[in-house]
């Protein structure tokens, strides 16, 4: 968490807000985005928000709603060639034992599987970031084995759309990946937001920082370790949306239909993104349409920011939990209202 | 889906590893392994990539027990531990103290023999060849080095544990290593370690049957108990 002396100047950027923030070195900033029936519920005050940190109920010193630019990082999984093939041919007639399916199963995959899909990582990346503005910044960061920085932080809707055009081309595939290179490639954007950030000293306050990242579910294929790059967010204060690229599956389709709960649960399990996406208070998509996401830019940027003062005890470098949601009174008038928000911070 | 997932990982337990950790718990002993002593280890786990930014290394430390009926632990340092129970049904459990969360897998596929089991090696895509015999913490490793578009690999395991001692992969800015150190063989304090599955969590249980025509569509439930796996 900076210090949020530099709040101040997003107030300048905001219209219509009346100067809420109060300039303190201590303050913990959660962002927070209610949304009732697909769309945002506005108006709402502190009074109208409960706020655990570390299941202690904490006093929200301010909140506010504003409307400030983005920074956003692109993460796109590039096209695996040959790679589901390669598997394919490898495994032996009538499985392995147990240990193995038959290659009978396989055949009937989609041939996306595991090797992602240009079209559908274009579409997935340009309607994520549809609902660009002006003073919004892009970065694109492709990994396979690999990281790379496709693009730096431009606010050129065109050089943004041309970075996205390019993962359509073949060449810009990998032929392998391993599971380090996921996480790496978020550090990758941890950091690019981290330059951007030295390129304009009141960047930490006066805008938001958010991750969009787009792979398969299936193509990782197992669990990691997400809690160090969970912290690793809350500590940058920096929302990870995740995206499934892949072709919807029984499994998938039934989570992304469900309004949460139990079968999300299930999914956070299984992939990481999607729990780093929970985490951190970002969007979890799967199973996308040929046209979904629709802009996730909005959702971020109308979020509500509530701050209260970081208890003076602790050390720095402290991972603590955070539970943001209505207040009983604002739950009477939004009953069905999803509150979404970070669900930790790091102390400093 | 899933059992693809496991395809994927088990094609390339060699080739893939967890971000911070190598799955080691997903080797090849199906089967109880031929030394069954009881034993405790560290597990380090180490990345380097060479960025824009300069060279970034991280570490990550993690403890592994193993009881003499069968059982395994492995927890990291962040309230995550792996359980895996091979006296009937290999069962895995996935449990995150943080979110209080269970997540089981249990195959109910019979297992065959340990002679009836195909070499793992020969079906991963990466092919491996053995490169002699090391010693590490006292133990006969096997090793093997293996190349795969892209990625070379290193992995050293003792047969008579079942286990994976050593492994790293390269990209070409990427280099992740795991090694299991500080092994000591004894009977583990069962007050103190235990490979029970927390009940009072919430608890999701995945069965897998190879016979299982329904590929994607798992036989799932949402409560404790195991009926729906037999």
């Amino acid at each position: 968490m900076k210090p949020l002396l530099v709040l101040l100047p997003m107030l300048g950027w905001a219209q219509n807000a009346p100067p809420l923030f109060t300039a303190t070195t201590n303050n913990v900033v959660v962002d927070v985005a209610v949304t009732g029936d697909q769309h945002p519920v506005q108006g709402l005050t502190r009074e109208d928000f409960v706020l655990l940190d570390n299941g202690h109920a904490v006093v929200i010193e301010g909140i506010a709603q504003e409307q400030v630019p983005l920074d956003v990082v692109l993460i796109c999984q590039v096209p695996l060639r040959g790679f589901l093939a390669r598997v394919r041919t490898t495994v032996p007639e009538g499985g392995a034992g147990g240990l193995l399916p038959n290659p009978s199963d396989l055949v009937s995959l989609p041939p996306t599987f595991a090797h992602g899909d240009p079209q559908r990582l274009m579409n997935a990346a340009a309607n994520a970031v549809v609902g660009m503005r002006a003073g919004d910044r892009v970065a694109m960061v492709t990994y396979g084995r690999d990281p790379h920085i496709a693009l730096r932080f431009t606010g050129d809707r065109k050089a943004v759309a041309s970075g996205i055009k390019r993962l359509g081309d073949p060449e810009n595939g990998d032929d392998n990946i391993v599971l380090t290179s996921e996480g790496l490639a978020i550090e990758y954007a941890v950091r690019l937001l981290g330059d951007a950030e030295k390129d304009e000293a009141h960047a930490p306050a006066s805008r938001r920082r958010l991750i969009i990242l787009i792979s398969s579910a299936n193509g990782s294929g197992t669990h990691y370790a997400d809690e160090p790059i969970i912290r690793r967010l809350w500590d940058r204060n920096i929302v990870l949306s995740a995206i499934d690229a892949g072709p919807p599956t029984a499994a998938t389709t039934h989570v992304e239909r469900s309004t949460g709960g139990e079968s999300q649960t299930i999914l956070f399990q299984r992939f990481n993104p999607v729990r780093i996406a929970q985490a951190t208070g970002g969007n979890r998509i799967v199973a996308v349409d040929p046209q979904d996401p629709g802009d996730l830019l909005t959702s971020i940027r109308q979020r509500y920011t509530l701050w209260f003062p970081q208890p003076s005890d602790l050390a720095p470098g402290e991972a603590r939990t955070l539970k943001v949601d209505l207040s009983p009174a604002a739950r009477l008038r939004f009953p069905d209202a999803v509150v979404r928000a970070r669900e930790g911070y790091v102390t400093h | 889906m899933r059992r693809i997932g496991t395809l994927v990982l088990l094609a390339a337990t060699a080739s893939i590893a967890h971000a911070q950790f190598f799955d080691f718990l997903a080797d090849w002993s199906a089967t109880p392994p031929a030394d069954g002593r009881a034993f405790t280890a560290d597990i380090t786990a180490t990345l380097k990539a060479k960025t824009p930014w300069g060279e970034i290394s991280t570490v990550e430390q993690g403890k592994y027990w193993r009881n003499s009926k069968g059982q395994d632990r492995f927890d990291d340092s962040y309230g995550l531990s792996r359980l895996r129970d091979r006296r009937g049904p290999v069962i895995q459990a996935r449990v995150d103290r943080e979110l209080r969360l269970v997540e089981i897998e249990e195959k109910t596929a019979p297992r065959g023999g340990m002679q009836e089991q195909p070499d793992p090696w020969n079906i991963l895509p990466v092919a491996f060849t053995k490169g002699g015999q090391r010693n590490i913490e006292g133990l006969k490793a096997t090793v093997r080095t293996g190349s795969d578009h892209g990625v070379s690999y290193e992995v050293w395991t003792s047969d008579k544990l079942g286990l994976v001692l050593y492994a790293r992969y390269k990209t070409d800015t990427t280099v992740f290593e795991q090694k299991i150190h500080n092994i000591h063989f004894a009977e583990l304090d069962a007050a103190a370690i235990s490979f029970a599955i927390p009940s009072e969590f919430h608890t999701h249980i995945t069965c897998w049957s190879v016979s299982d025509a329904e590929r994607e569509a798992p036989v799932q439930t949402y409560e404790p108990g195991r009926e729906l796996c037999r």
